[in-house]
């Protein structure tokens, strides 16, 4: 079975590509894996290429998921042909610099399902994709978010201050929201660290949380289900913050498996 | 900024014109064009293509597969985009466009590469001016056709031919050479456009057999 590799680069003038998936092809078959596509999903989990991006390319991660479509589609229109299979990846950079096929090389199978002797490629040229130091909440956070993929909307804004004029003439009603996502279902998001948080400041948070919150629905501006607190987890001493924000919001941890997906049902 | 940078070549001597006046006109008649401009470059005009690299990482060609679902999510871009190739004469649309397709809310559909229309290379650039003028086709193949309704179409063709003549030519008209295109050159194209963009809904009609719209 013959195969190429694909690689991504950052900066194609400069450094070697990573790789990032494998193409195999035999002649009447052809199949495409690569970091995110997971058995049985129809689309790829793209937060495994936050590192590879790296924070240049962050924003444009999206892009990875066309491109995934392209190799997969590519396959399939071909139906395994080695001469346009070959010809397409050697024009490739015709389209771009940042996604490279290297040349390739041939795989010895012994008979088995051409997607097992894929799957056996992938897991030795590719496996998953390199993991950063440990993370810290911020930088967690952000993968969580990039991972819902709620930040691909155009209405997603960060660090956002609504002013809500009351309509008997009382003084505007301000609170900020540290991100927010707009259109016809508003989700307002407010982010609380308790690891490592000095009591005051924490203090401090949690009650503007609550504030923001509580003003938010009285005013009608947001729903109680669509008022969400990302967190990481309180040691039990801090428990009883969790306690009190569940009075006003949805509160997310985000160091929990699901997070990604429950923030994902909230917006969708 | 990323760009891709093209000159004129033996393939299509008058590309780094037949570029530039097609993004003067995709912007003035608000076709999903790839934003472009002229470059100077050790003495000869080149001219910039700068959104084809964005978003960050270039978005891949179209492909065959997928131009049924493109024309599915961008109708009115399809219809808009037959009606500008017809009116410069572009029979080399092929997968020469970015499409986001696989990610919701990301609207992105971008024309590019135009170097084998207007005064193109299949023709000497008189030629091609009196091709134009003509109620041929021209572009006898493309990427969405029998992908497009009608009534799009026909919209597309009215808003085009309603364009004033003095904008098209305006278009077309840099009161100095490009290369080797020069003035009097230029002026013949801008006359040609003004005389096929009120043809365009004859030329249209004219050519249902091959354009193929549904209903």
């Amino acid at each position: 079975m013959e195969y190429r590799l694909i690689q991504f680069s950052r900066n194609p003038l400069r450094e070697e590509g990573k790789n990032i998936g494998v193409i195999a092809f035999d002649g009447s078959w052809a199949g495409f894996k690569a970091i995110g596509m997971l058995d049985g999903v129809e689309r790829a989990e793209l937060y495994g290429y936050s590192s590879i991006a790296g924070p240049d390319y962050r924003e444009s991660l999206w892009v990875f998921g066309e491109w995934i479509e392209w190799f997969k589609s590519l396959c399939m229109e071909s139906e395994g042909n080695r001469e346009r299979i070959n010809a397409e990846l050697s024009e490739l950079e015709n389209q771009t610099l940042h996604f490279i096929s290297t040349k390739g090389g041939y795989y010895e199978t012994t008979g088995e399902h051409p997607e097992t002797a894929l799957a056996e490629l992938f897991e030795e040229l590719v496996g998953k994709p390199p993991s950063g130091p440990k993370e810290g909440f911020k930088e967690l956070l952000e993968k969580i978010l990039h991972r819902a993929e709620i930040i691909f909307y155009p209405e997603f804004d960060r660090d956002v201050e609504v002013t809500i004029d009351p309509e008997n003439g009382a003084s505007p009603i301000v609170f900020t929201l540290d991100y927010y996502l707009g259109g016809e279902k508003r989700v307002g998001f407010k982010k609380i660290r308790f690891q490592n948080a000095r009591v005051a400041a924490l203090d401090a948070k949690v009650n503007d949380a609550i504030y923001t919150f509580s003003e938010a629905q009285k005013t009608g501006f947001l729903d109680k289900e669509r008022c969400v607190v990302l967190c990481d987890t309180p040691s039990a001493k801090r428990a009883n913050y969790i306690d009190r924000l569940q009075s006003v919001a949805t509160v997310i941890d985000i160091s929990k498996h699901r997070a990604y997906w429950d923030i994902s049902t909230i917006c969708s | 900024m990323n760009a891709v940078l093209k000159a004129d070549n033996v393939e299509s001597p008058q590309c780094v014109y037949n570029e530039k006046v097609a993004t003067n006109l995709a912007q003035t008649l608000h076709i999903p064009n790839a934003a472009g401009v002229l470059a100077d470059t050790s003495g000869s005009t080149s001219f910039a293509s700068l959104e084809i690299a964005s978003p960050g990482i270039s978005l891949p060609n179209i492909r065959k597969s997928w131009i049924s679902g493109a024309a599915k999510l961008y109708p009115d871009y399809v219809a808009a985009l037959i009606v500008f190739d017809i009116l410069i004469g572009n029979n080399d649309r092929y997968q020469n466009l970015k499409v986001s397709l696989f990610t919701p809310h990301m609207d992105i559909f971008t024309a590019f590469d135009h170097s084998h229309a207007l005064l193109h290379p299949w023709h000497e650039p008189h030629k091609a001016v009196e091709l134009l003028m003509s109620d041929s086709l021209i572009a006898k193949k493309h990427t969405f056709y029998g992908h497009v309704s009608h009534e799009r179409l026909l919209h597309w063709g009215r808003r085009i031919k309603e364009t004033r003549n003095y904008l098209i030519k305006e278009c077309c008209e840099f009161g100095r050479p490009i290369n080797t295109v020069d003035v009097a050159m230029q002026k013949k194209l801008g006359v040609a456009l003004a005389y096929r963009k009120k043809r365009l809904l004859h030329i249209i009609a004219d050519h249902e057999d091959v354009i193929r719209w549904t209903t």
